[in-house]
């Protein structure tokens, strides 16, 4: 097999995962934050243990600011609604994740407006678009770092340094891009950085965070009211972070493995992590460039591990169905982002992703584009 | 031996309490509070030596860290 699917989810992962889930099952069996007795103890500290890594791997000194959630979704659910302000306006990209999307939609029930801005061109046109969308009552920002779909990576340095500018929020879903890339969520300006850590942070899918920078807990509306293991009297949630925005029992053991994935590419080195999955997905696409019966898309954007194209001669679904009889995982179709396909201007059915990872290598590499000419020429 | 309880907002809190201390060589432990200690149920603490309290209290106000009252089990709260 040939695992071509991590944009979705990150396969394989480093064996030191499976040590770290093997080590959260035996030794942490408590619940965290709750009793007072040796089980939570131990899985009190295994969670702290896993805000520290984390918050040091995007160069926060406040551990207490890593709020865990299930996944990124939630976490971009958590820190978009919970920062959205009544009656305001909220920019999203035009490459946004339906967990962007849908979420801001939802939002319009509550009289919050949103509106699109461009991007693609050049990072100067992305932030011309900004400054035409914003509005008086604009109060956020929201910015996918790297797209999921094609290797675009926005401006998000320049993005932050907007936001602080015009005094809004900015939100960064950092899905495809924590792990493959050193971020410093002070040098971005990002108020909320929202990722998953079954991707680039390689721990098992059911795990996710948003790690939040010099915002006042109070300031964040809860989205989940429920248990705190603090306080219980209270009518509200804790006015302090993490603890006001983790309403019930976490999802342990993944965020166990996340905090062995952060340690692991500490270990290697995000960036360095980032060049070879581009490395490979560069390779990918020269051949791909050069083969008849494929279309590629977004040719010219070389920031990340993503490669889009389509067969001419059949649906993108059933190119992808013929790769995985050979034995290669890719995904077809609108990957979750409707908004950034239209973007980008793909068939109305969508295209296929390969997206490489770091465990991937050149030759796996030779064989996806051997079996992807060979549909191409209509051999199959 | 005589211990010390500090108190903190959360278990967040006190973790991160306790972390700072035992970085300074000071052992401590997070512990649940009695609701005579806090006026609530459902409170984090940090217990530590009696010893080492005039220690901890300097680390603590030299760290970015919350706590709430120092509190002797013989229960004089400071």
């Amino acid at each position: 097999m040939i695992y071509l699917d991590n944009a979705a989810t990150s396969f394989p992962k480093p064996a030191s995962i499976y040590g770290a889930l093997n080590k959260c099952l035996n030794e942490c069996q408590g619940n965290p934050g709750r009793g007072g007795h040796l089980p939570s103890r131990m899985a009190s500290k295994a969670l702290y243990e896993a805000r520290l890594s984390l918050s040091e791997l995007f160069h926060s000194s406040t551990p207490e600011n890593v709020v865990f959630t299930h996944n990124a979704t939630e976490a971009l659910n958590t820190a978009i609604k919970g920062l959205a302000k009544k009656n305001s306006h909220i920019l999203i990209s035009d490459i946004e994740h339906n967990s962007v999307r849908r979420a801001v939609i939802k939002l319009q029930e509550e009289k919050i407006e949103y509106s699109i801005y461009k991007t693609g061109e050049n990072a100067s046109k992305t932030l011309d678009s900004v400054r035409q969308n914003i509005r008086p009552n604009t109060c956020m920002l929201v910015a996918c770092h790297k797209s999921n779909i094609c290797s675009r990576e926005l401006p998000i340095a320049a993005l932050g340094r907007l936001c602080k500018k015009y005094g809004i929020y900015f939100v960064v879903d950092a899905s495809q891009s924590a792990g493959s890339c050193d971020i410093d969520i002070n040098k971005i300006y990002a108020d909320a950085l929202c990722a998953p850590g079954h991707k680039g942070l390689y721990g098992i899918m059911g795990g996710g965070f948003i790690l939040f920078n010099n915002v006042e807990a109070e300031k964040i509306s809860t989205v989940f009211e429920g248990g705190s293991g603090v306080n219980s009297k209270d009518d509200e949630m804790p006015n302090v972070l993490p603890e006001r925005l983790e309403a019930g029992t976490l999802p342990l053991p993944a965020i166990c493995t996340m905090r062995a994935g952060a340690d692991f590419v500490k270990k290697v080195g995000a960036d360095r992590i980032g060049e070879k999955e581009r490395a490979l997905m560069m390779r990918a696409k020269d051949m791909l460039l050069h083969t008849k019966g494929i279309e590629v898309y977004c040719p010219d954007e070389n920031d990340g591990c993503i490669l889009l194209f389509n067969f001419k001669n059949i649906d993108c679904e059933d190119g992808a169905a013929l790769l995985d009889k050979s034995g290669i995982c890719v995904r077809a179709g609108l990957h979750c982002s409707p908004l950034a396909h239209n973007s980008i201007q793909t068939p109305m059915g969508g295209a296929v992703r390969a997206s490489f990872g770091y465990f991937n290598s050149p030759r796996e590499v030779e064989l996806f584009y051997k079996e992807v000419k060979r549909i191409a020429c209509g051999v199959y | 031996m005589k211990r010390c309880l500090i108190t903190a907002v959360t278990n967040t809190a006190a973790l991160k309490i306790q972390y700072a201390f035992e970085k300074n060589g000071i052992n401590a432990e997070v512990v649940r509070l009695p609701a005579r200690y806090t006026g609530a149920g459902c409170a984090f603490g940090v217990e530590i030596s009696e010893a080492d309290e005039f220690k901890a209290y300097k680390v603590l106000s030299v760290s970015d860290v919350s706590y709430g009252k120092f509190i002797r089990t013989d229960g004089n709260i400071r």
